[in-house]
């Protein structure tokens, strides 16, 4: 798909021709837009000389006239793609791909772990052109939030290990006390995916986390769990989370009389150790623990507290979320992390969760309600009912199924 | 009756110069010698067999003081001293190597004053009486620790009077050789408004009792009765507590915490007084107990007898393994097994040490509770 037309890093004095190109090429749309809008993507020269200090701009050229040009933004691990525009004389020959090959390209080299984008309902061309390059739409956005002119934002992971099996459940049958609860459930998880696992009550989805973690209690009947190919059911609990597997507690248990740092650096040394790599002496850790607090916003003063003892609600999930980012598990399994959150709590644990999403790992949300989607968009919805699976797709299933009450699915349970 | 103090006691009472002191001294030496030291058909020593205590043939060791000016300021409270409650009190009282301490009126002392009991050599027995006077409106700290290097007896006593607003924390370490015998009678009384603070580890001996007596004494006081027993092998370590709310409107908290591995056995037995007037009292005890072997054994006897109906009175005690779901929590963070199960006991355990106000003790006994465990946890 990428195109033979030179593609190159432009330089200060390119400005004035990108500006003049994102003016041609916009003006077709100029009447969708809000005139503050319009300002925004056709910026003038001297605005675009100055976001050569942001990050690199490319230029694509035909016979030594610029035609095309696309910008970047660095945002931590994420690369904001904007101004991207190719001449209406120069479309169909391949330079959007050559262009988002670039910066894909860019992105990797860096160590940058998605590509993302907001664009227009109506740039459809555009829009055609991202899906056909990997991206996928993440979520509408609204006209307050960007010029009065309501779009979407879209975004695409970056990394050789995209879509690579982390997780496989097959037929798997298990259950408690001789009670079987789940009843023949499939499941397939990719690196660089978010999953959200949503059922009603009773429906088998914290039997699964329980399982799944290696809980003594739960017993599996039949079926299989491969994790990054092998047989996760024969691991123990402990080597399970030293392979990267972790689960947030949808009650996370107080361990009086040892100090939230002493037991942190216990479980990030026995991992290193395992790996061959080199521990952390408590200094050291320290400073390790204090950068990762501030992906939940937790005041450094908790560390010297007993685990979760006399936490309330809310500090205990951040404390999940803490130890999942010290950990940096492969796999993590959120059990109800929203249960008992008020909505400031559940915006914190949620944006540290965001943080954590890269390419190499994968989240599973196991949630009853549909409120924490609002604030981890998941790639795959499943819907659980009656042990097995009934029903997945994408981050619109979550609100159908708010609308519609898990009554909608329930039936299918055994219709399927 | 002759037995085998009996010379020794004769060659010691000469070097005593203080005659009310000395007729003290032989009348309890009396007493020991009629009765002898208790058997299990005593009920309060129904669990604790100190027949080894009696077999084996000890020198006394240490020496009495009998500076009759300083000691006369405490005659009165050793005087009070109940010598006839069993032959180790009697047999403490005839030999008592005397160390008296005032903490003056009104006075704060940022450091605390530490009393080391050292056992000599072998099959030595001592027997130390500590007498403390806080004075009124006074606050300190005591570290009481006692060590030995070999199979030694130590048979010991403490009179604590904290007056009238005064503020006394108390820790008391015991960590003996693995071979001696201990016991020990802790008496505390308390002044209106006072605070009192105990702290009580045990660690040592192979055979270790322990009997604390708390009585208020007038309204308005407070206090806390804490302690950790830790045993491994065969030791055996038993405590008996009594708090006595003799007056109104005083308040006692009590938490004592066993952690017993192997063969080891732990015996706590804790009553708690509410007397008739006592109205106002708010009294809590618990006791908690870890069991890390299935020989291990404790017997647990928390009473509260009370006789007063405007009191807020809470007890309880538990004997049980590690619980599950914390282990399981601990394994799910990559803990091995062996490692969760210590952090678990250690953390049981850190509940009382972490009470320890002096760090550089906390941290020795940190480590001791370690080494108990067998474990490496980089404290």
């Amino acid at each position: 798909m990428s195109s033979d037309v030179p593609i190159r890093l432009a330089k200060v004095e390119d400005a004035r021709l990108i500006a003049n190109i994102l003016r041609e090429a916009f003006a077709e749309f100029a009447a969708n837009y809000t005139p503050e809008a319009m300002v925004v993507v056709t910026p003038p020269a001297d605005e675009i000389a100055g976001r050569f200090e942001e990050g690199p701009i490319w230029v694509a050229e035909i016979n030594d006239e610029i035609v095309a040009t696309v910008s970047v933004v660095p945002e931590t691990e994420w690369l904001y793609i904007r101004s991207m525009a190719v001449l209406p004389k120069a479309q169909g020959l391949g330079i959007g791909h050559g262009l988002l090959d670039a910066i894909e390209k860019y992105g990797i080299e860096n160590g940058f772990n998605r590509l993302f984008l907001y664009t227009t309902h109506f740039s459809t061309d555009a829009i055609r052109l991202y899906e056909k390059h990997g991206f996928r739409r993440v979520r509408d956005t609204s006209a307050e939030e960007w010029f009065g002119t309501p779009g979407l934002s879209m975004d695409k992971k970056l990394g050789k290990d995209i879509g690579k099996m982390l997780l496989e459940v097959k037929d798997l049958h298990a259950g408690i006390e001789g009670k079987e609860i789940l009843k023949g459930l499939n499941l397939q998880v990719g690196k660089g995916e978010v999953h959200a696992i949503m059922g009603p009550n009773g429906s088998g989805k914290s039997t699964l986390s329980k399982v799944l973690a290696g809980h003594p209690t739960y017993e599996v009947i039949s079926g299989e769990v491969l994790y990054e190919g092998r047989n996760l059911l024969e691991l123990e609990p402990d080597e399970r989370a030293r392979e990267g597997l972790f689960m947030a507690f949808q009650y996370p248990v107080e361990v009086p009389g040892v100090s939230n740092s002493q037991f942190l650096r216990l479980a990030y040394n026995e991992k290193m150790k395992h790996h061959g790599l080199e521990e952390l002496d408590p200094l050291e850790f320290n400073d390790y623990l204090k950068e990762k607090a501030k992906i939940v916003d937790m005041d450094p003063q908790f560390f010297k507290r007993s685990v979760n003892e006399g936490f309330s609600g809310g500090e205990k999930k951040r404390n999940e979320i803490l130890q999942m980012a010290v950990l940096e598990p492969k796999l993590a399994i959120l059990d109800e992390t929203d249960s008992g959150l008020d909505i400031d709590a559940l915006r914190i644990v949620a944006e540290g969760v965001n943080k954590l999403r890269n390419a190499e790992s994968a989240i599973v949300l196991v949630t009853h309600y549909q409120r924490l989607l609002n604030f981890i968009v998941p790639d795959v919805v499943h819907v659980m009912a009656n042990g097995k699976i009934v029903k997945e797709g994408g981050k619109e299933l979550a609100l159908e199924l708010e609308e519609k009450g898990y009554d909608w699915v329930k039936g299918a349970a055994s219709s399927r | 009756m002759l037995n085998q103090f009996t010379e020794q006691f004769k060659e010691s009472l000469k070097s005593e110069e203080n005659a009310w002191l000395r007729g003290l001294r032989a009348d309890a030496f009396s007493f020991f010698s009629a009765s002898g030291f208790p058997t299990v058909q005593n009920e309060d020593w129904k669990y604790t067999n100190v027949g080894k205590v009696g077999s084996e043939q000890w020198k006394v060791g240490g020496k009495s003081l009998s500076d009759p000016e300083l000691i006369g300021a405490f005659e009165a409270l050793l005087k009070n001293f109940d010598y006839k409650r069993n032959g180790f009190t009697a047999l403490n009282l005839a030999f008592a190597d005397i160390v008296c301490i005032r903490i003056p009126k009104e006075t704060k002392l940022e450091k605390p004053i530490e009393v080391l009991l050292t056992g000599d050599d072998e099959n030595t027995a001592n027997f130390p009486h500590v007498l403390i006077i806080a004075e009124a409106g006074s606050k300190a700290r005591i570290l009481e620790t006692y060590t030995s290097l070999g199979k030694n007896f130590t048979n010991t006593a403490v009179q604590i009077v904290v007056e009238d607003n005064a503020n006394l924390t108390h820790y008391r370490v015991q960590k003996e050789s693995a071979e001696a015998f201990h016991i020990g009678t802790t008496d505390v009384t308390l002044g209106r408004g006072s605070l009192y603070d105990s702290t009580n580890i045990n660690l040592g001996a192979v055979l270790s009792r322990h009997d604390i007596n708390v009585k208020f004494s007038a309204e308005g006081g407070e206090c806390f009765v804490d302690g950790l027993y830790m045993l491994n092998g065969s030791q055996h370590s038993d405590t008996h507590s009594v708090i006595d709310h003799a007056m109104p409107n005083c308040v006692s908290h009590q938490t004592y915490k066993g952690v017993l591995n192997d063969k080891s056995r732990g015996v706590f037995n804790g009553k708690v007084f509410v007397r008739e007037n006592a109205s106002g009292t708010d009294a809590k005890q618990s006791n908690k107990n870890l069991l890390l072997s299935n020989e291990a054994r404790v017997d647990t006897k928390p009473q509260l007898e009370i006789f007063n109906d405007d009191v807020k009175c809470a007890h309880g005690a538990t004997v049980g393994q590690l619980e599950e779901e914390e282990l399981f929590y601990l394994l799910t963070r990559g803990l091995n097994n062996e490692l969760a199960r210590n952090l678990l006991t250690y953390g049981f355990a850190e509940e009382i040490i972490n009470k320890i106000g002096i760090e550089s003790i906390k941290k020795q006994l940190d480590e001791a509770v370690l080494n108990r465990l067998n474990a490496n946890l980089e404290a």
